[in-house]
């Protein structure tokens, strides 16, 4: 069953049943506690120099790692599978992955380039011209409400905002509930090495709440924390701000929505290293990530389209074998059913043969047919696509950049805010013509196609720095600014 | 349009000159296709497939860059290749069949639709007068191979559990009106059909009318012929088995029935199976039941259980799969191609037995490439009739398998003899 996490001391939990399992969470009265008490605690982690928090972090990732290799983990990996429908070696590269993100050095990177004077100033004031400084303290309790499509994407809000030094409390998602409080377990072992990692491990605290729990109600619109972080999409993000609204305590209240990613690859940039890039993209996460490429744009005619989509289909074969899947008889019944209405709409469909690794390839001229295949097949949705990408086929960049636009409000994209994540592989003499026409498509992030899933430890998250949100600048300056001609 | 209307204006059809359409309305007219073996069937079938599709690359751009895109040569088409054309019957919803029509379709034909009740629009497909033609032709003998007999000319008289204006939107009943007018049966209608609002919400109902039910009943007409949805007979079946003792006394003598005697070589035929409620007991028990309230005999007069058909047709088929209860499974007309297809590959299935997504496709349709799935899994087995193979209903696909369309004609009927459900 699943419980309640908290390593600073006893947990007082409720029982809810979720009609095809039984939880247990947080209880209401706890929760209070625990973020009475979490003030405190957040004033001790001011004071622990930034060094000795990242070093807990490491060691997180590194006793994550002596796991793995124990082979203690099987069972979580097979319960995340079975959650999210992902195959057994994605599994693996997401779990090998987890000590990546648990990295002080790649944290202390995004801190760098995410708060005004850099990493230090979550330790003390930091001036940036001698005589303005800033420090950053946090703006917490946190409450993260994080997203189930995998792990990371879990551990990276939860690791900045105990970094930045709030008392956090994470609810995951009930597919990853496990997979999540596995990473963190960590924390009991730890906290006899070093005194941070016990002031670390009794400042997080994770819970699983029912979307109509009693206690998530009472947590949203009475506890007094300071940040709300919420990623996923509605209807939760709408009954989550409507809670909010309410609470006197006014958290600050940000959400990472439903994105998606869109390739877009122009004549004489596909190559074959692109074409690879977009397979293995497709294959990764099964399309579930918001940066995963759910549409690809063409720049060029339908000759090379259709020459560039064979070489994409070659990697599919091979990348998509070696990540096999067991989808459901009605998962497979209805992308055979979308293949069908997409040929019938004028698209050439490529399409693989096996089951388990059911890939399609639509190639469309002008514009996208997927709204007529939703329309006849609601369940083929921006969810349900997995290892599909209709390329569109068009003659210029601007026409690129407007069927990027065109993304959200398309029938078949219902849910998603936005593209986050353009894969952008076009000529050289044509970069600079592009960049300038997507920068102003609303996409958050410019990457080679081969690695859109990839981030850089400096990127802001869809569009702001991490960092920023789980803290408050405080500005401080030693001197008059100069008012010599105003008074 | 009347039966004689309809076949002037197929015979005048410009269609006609090209031979594959002239070839077409010939064997659609012949008897002979129903005595000739299965393999000479599979055979002519795959020749009227090719040609068909021959057909329709020479007559639409659209066809023809169609096959392209699925690597189909019309001069080698096999069912695989058939596979890849069929139609899901969700995308023929509103305006959904305008795109699959050739240019040169003829006017002044008639559209069907299925039930709209989903909120969505509903399933609507055009048939030009010469598709008309070949449909009133192709099931009339269809349906005399599974009724065991010819209709003689003129005789008898038929009720259908519908109303007169359900002539004009659904196929089924279309087709029972053309092919009855053809024959000289005399057809009545025995429901009504009312409607109102409801808020801003339209609503359709069909009430029995007593006065027609009546003259049916008293009628000495042989043979009696009763159409109906499932749902229909089945509540006429119950309410004489439900009747009380003096309720039967006056029934009987102002009808003559329980049991209704539907004459020599009388037939009741249901539409669609009981797929269009869930609340209706399976369909052997509603022909046990049945055959309790109506008799039969056969054309020499013998006594013998009332015989049961059941015609399995949607909008978007110009022919339907027939069956007779305990004599044979739903079988199609000969020059249907009627297959399965895995629907985890959308594969053909290979062999009988196995339950599998039904596909038709009519080489005979010349508006449009009739080849189509409307959602329906069915198994086959071996049989040796015309067809080589009897096809067995087994499920509707639901909503949560992924189809969204769930009523054709027969659940039509049944919901608006139901309920206030039944949306225009």
């Amino acid at each position: 069953m699943i419980e309640p996490i908290y390593f600073g001391g006893s947990i007082e939990s409720v029982e809810r049943d979720l009609g095809d399992e039984k939880v247990r969470e947080v209880s209401e009265a706890n929760l209070m506690q625990l973020l009475k008490e979490g003030k405190a605690l957040q004033a001790e982690l001011c004071d622990l120099p930034l060094d000795e928090r990242l070093q807990v972090i490491d060691w997180l990732g590194e006793v994550w790692s002596e796991r793995i290799q124990a082979g203690e983990l099987a069972g979580a990996k097979e319960e995340l599978g079975r959650a999210t429908g992902y195959p057994a070696k994605l599994i693996d590269l997401e779990f090998a992955l987890v000590p990546k993100v648990l990295s002080g050095e790649e944290i202390q990177r995004n801190l760098d380039s995410s708060l005004v004077g850099g990493k230090r100033s979550l330790e003390r004031f930091l001036s940036i011209d001698g005589s303005e400084a800033f420090r950053h303290m946090p703006a917490g309790p946190s409450f993260i409400i994080s997203s189930g499509n995998s792990v990371i994407p879990t551990l990276i809000p939860t690791t900045i905002s105990l970094v930045t030094g709030n008392f956090t409390v994470l609810k995951p998602s009930i597919s990853n509930f496990r997979a999540v409080a596995e990473v963190f377990a960590g924390l009991r072992e730890l906290t006899a090495k070093s005194p941070a990692a016990h002031l670390m491990a009794r400042s997080l605290c994770i819970s699983y709440f029912g979307h109509d729990s009693p206690g998530l109600d009472a947590a949203l619109s009475r506890a007094p924390f300071g940040v709300v972080n919420f990623w996923g999409g509605e209807p939760g993000r709408g009954s989550v701000a409507a809670k909010l609204a309410q609470n006197p305590a006014h958290p600050r209240f940000f959400v990472n929505g439903p994105l998606t990613g869109v390739a877009i690859v122009g004549a004489t940039g596909d190559d074959e290293k692109v074409a690879r890039g977009l397979a293995l993209n497709m294959v990764l996460y099964e399309q579930q990530l918001c940066s995963s490429p759910t549409m690809g744009i063409y720049i060029g005619n339908y000759e090379q389209a259709l020459a560039f989509a064979s070489m994409v289909r070659s990697h599919l074969e091979s990348i998509g074998s070696s990540y096999p899947v067991d989808p459901s008889d009605d998962a497979l019944f209805v992308t055979n059913s979308a293949r069908r209405v997409l040929v019938l709409k004028g698209s050439k469909v490529l399409q693989s043969d096996s089951t388990q690794n059911p890939w399609t390839l639509a190639i469309s001229k002008g514009s996208s047919n997927l709204d007529s295949v939703v329309a006849s097949f609601p369940s083929f949705n921006v969810h349900g696509r997995r290892r599909f990408l209709e390329l569109v086929v068009v003659g210029s960049v601007e026409a690129a950049a407007a069927t990027v636009e065109r993304v959200p409000g398309m029938a078949a994209y219902k849910g998603i805010d936005k593209v986050q994540t353009i894969g952008l592989a076009v000529p050289l003499d044509q970069r600079e013509e592009a960049l300038w026409a997507l920068a102003s498509t609303g996409a958050y992030r410019i990457v080679p196609v081969e690695d859109m899933f990839m981030r850089s430890a400096v990127e802001p998250y869809d569009g702001i720095a991490l960092a920023s949100l789980f803290t408050y600048a405080v500005y401080e300056r030693n001197r008059p600014l100069p008012l010599e001609g105003i008074f | 349009m009347t039966v004689g209307e309809i076949f002037a204006k197929a015979s005048r059809s410009r269609l006609l000159q090209d031979p594959f359409a002239a070839k077409v309305w010939e064997m659609v007219q012949s008897d002979g296709l129903f005595h000739q073996s299965p393999d000479q069937l599979r055979d002519l079938r795959r020749q009227m497939t090719r040609e068909s599709l021959l057909f329709f690359k020479h007559h639409s751009n659209y066809y023809s860059e169609l096959f392209d895109r699925l690597d189909i040569d019309p001069k080698f088409a096999e069912i695989e290749d058939l596979a890849k054309l069929a139609v899901p019957s969700d995308m023929l919803r509103g305006e959904g069949h305008s795109p699959f029509l050739i240019p040169e379709v003829e006017p002044e034909g008639e559209s069907f639709q299925s039930s709209g009740t989903t909120g969505r629009a509903p399933v609507k497909l055009y048939r030009s007068p010469l598709d008309l033609a070949i449909m009133v032709k192709a099931n009339a003998s269809l349906f005399e191979y599974v009724y065991g007999d010819v209709l003689d000319q003129g005789k008898g008289l038929a009720l259908f559990m519908a109303a007169p204006e359900l002539r004009h939107r659904l196929s089924f009943v279309a087709f029972v009106e053309l092919a009855l007018e053809s024959k000289g049966i005399e057809l009545i209608y025995g429901m009504d059909l009312q409607e109102g609002m409801e808020g801003d919400k339209p609503w359709q109902k069909l009430e029995p009318n007593r006065k027609r039910i009546m003259h049916f009943l008293k009628s000495k007409a042989e043979p009696k012929l009763f159409f109906t949805a499932p749902a229909g007979v089945y509540m006429l079946a119950k309410r004489n088995q439900e009747l009380t003792w003096s309720k039967y006394i006056v029934q009987k003598l102002a009808t003559g029935s329980p049991p209704v005697k539907l004459g020599k070589g009388g037939a009741i035929v249901t539409g669609g199976g009981t797929k269009g409620f869930v609340d209706l007991p399976p369909y052997d028990q509603i022909v046990s039941l049945s055959r309790k309230h109506f008799t039969a005999s056969t054309k020499t007069g013998e006594p013998r259980p009332a015989p049961f058909m059941d015609v399995l047709g949607m909008t978007e088929t110009l022919t339907a799969l027939i069956d007779h209860y305990g004599v044979m499974e739903k079988v199609p007309h000969p020059l249907s191609e009627v297959f399965l297809l895995d629907p985890r590959t959308f594969k053909p299935l290979q062999g009988e037995g196995k339950e599998g997504l039904l596909c038709v496709f009519n080489p005979f349709t010349t508006s449009w490439l009739e080849c189509f799935y409307p959602g329906d899994m069915m198994s086959s087995k071996a049989s040796d009739r015309f067809y080589g193979k009897e096809f067995m209903f087994r499920r509707r696909l639901t909503i949560k398998e992924g189809w969204e369309l769930q009523r054709a004609c027969g659940g039509s009927l049944e919901e608006m003899m139901r309920t206030r459900g039944g949306g225009a």
